[in-house]
């Protein structure tokens, strides 16, 4: 202000940027934004029970799994060839053969697919769950 | 723990709230901390999967980021697309976030981010003249003809010819004077030294107050 303490043009637009008003949006802008968030803004209530349910029936795979090679003798090969490395080196061919013919490749197969299933649930479902903060 | 309503947003009790904080900012007053812990609780909640954290952040922000695309490009249709990218990129990054800082200004330099996009496929030119900087203010004259306008046509006159500024002109403006933020908030939005957005800012005042003398 100068001496005679009247408003400059300076200090008069400075009160006008200061008056300046907001531009307003459309009323429902904040609504659509919100309904153009990805799905996963909003937590899957079934993840967890998807989650569960994938690592229990892995788990009850990989069991069965281990029964159904115990009872082939799986395990005894796999010890024999263990102790006798020999017979390995010398006839691989044969070794592999009857090795693999003791092993349910297809229930192998699926077990470690549903392991590997439950395994990557529970690291979406912990990561909607945990708070990370990186500097 | 604290909700945030539309009770707590009435756009005319923010306009009041605006120069209650424009004052207290001469005073120093360290307003931005509630807002700041405010923030960091909200985007705590939605990364603890409140799905409604989010959308108070929404609700929050979308009138700032609005208003700062809108004084960046004019068109009220872009300025809508520009806030929701804002937000959809917001909720990507939001877990990398350091939560002891302001929200706000990482928001907003979303948005400018957002909006020099869209001035280059728009090929929009928002760069400023780097003439050197003298840092004089216009003398006021005594018969200077703005001083017989009242402060009601002044301000409509500004309003007016605020849309003629260039693009970064009117951003700093509105984020000095509408969005009400500090220098060094708006440093950190533009992604400038603090220098320069001083510099920026005064040189929009200076050409906004040509104009108005042009037009008089």
């Amino acid at each position: 202000m100068n001496g005679q303490n009247k408003p400059t043009t300076s200090d008069r637009i400075e009160r006008a940027l200061h008056e300046l008003e907001r531009v307003e949006p459309a009323p429902d802008l904040s609504r659509r934004i919100l309904a153009a968030l990805p799905r996963e803004a909003q937590p899957n209530p079934w993840l967890g029970v998807t989650t569960l349910l994938a690592a229990l029936i892995g788990f009850a795979l990989v069991y069965q799994t281990a029964f159904t090679l115990r009872a082939n003798g799986a395990f005894e090969l796999l010890s024999y060839y263990t102790s006798q490395p020999e017979i390995v080196t010398t006839y691989p061919g044969e070794a592999w053969t009857a090795l693999s013919s003791v092993v349910p490749w297809m229930t192998v197969t699926i077990s470690i697919a549903t392991l590997a299933l439950a395994l990557f649930l529970m690291y979406r479902w912990s990561g909607r769950n945990g708070a990370r903060v990186l500097g | 723990m604290t909700t945030l309503t539309w009770n707590d947003l009435n756009p005319a009790g923010y306009l009041a709230a605006q120069m209650q904080a424009a004052r207290r900012r001469w005073l120093a007053a360290p307003v931005e901390t509630v807002n700041r812990s405010a923030d960091a609780e909200l985007v705590t909640r939605h990364l603890a999967g409140d799905p409604g954290a989010f959308a108070e952040l929404v609700i929050r922000y979308t009138k700032s980021l609005y208003n700062i695309a809108y004084r960046f490009t004019n068109d009220a249709g872009e300025a809508e697309n520009l806030t929701q990218e804002t937000f959809l990129r917001a909720w990507h990054v939001l877990p990398r976030l350091a939560l002891d800082k302001p929200l706000k200004p990482y928001l907003v330099k979303i948005t400018v981010n957002l909006c020099h996009d869209w001035a280059e496929r728009k090929n929009i030119a928002n760069e400023v003249p780097l003439e050197p900087d003298t840092e004089t203010d216009l003398p006021d004259r005594d018969a200077d003809p703005l001083l017989a306008v009242s402060a009601t046509e002044l301000r409509e006159r500004v309003r007016v010819k605020l849309e003629l500024l260039p693009p970064l002109y009117r951003t700093v403006i509105a984020l000095r004077y509408t969005e009400d933020m500090s220098y060094e908030e708006m440093a950190t939005a533009l992604d400038l030294p603090l220098n320069t957005v001083r510099t920026h800012l005064h040189r929009a005042k200076t050409r906004l107050r040509e104009l108005l003398e042009n037009e008089t």
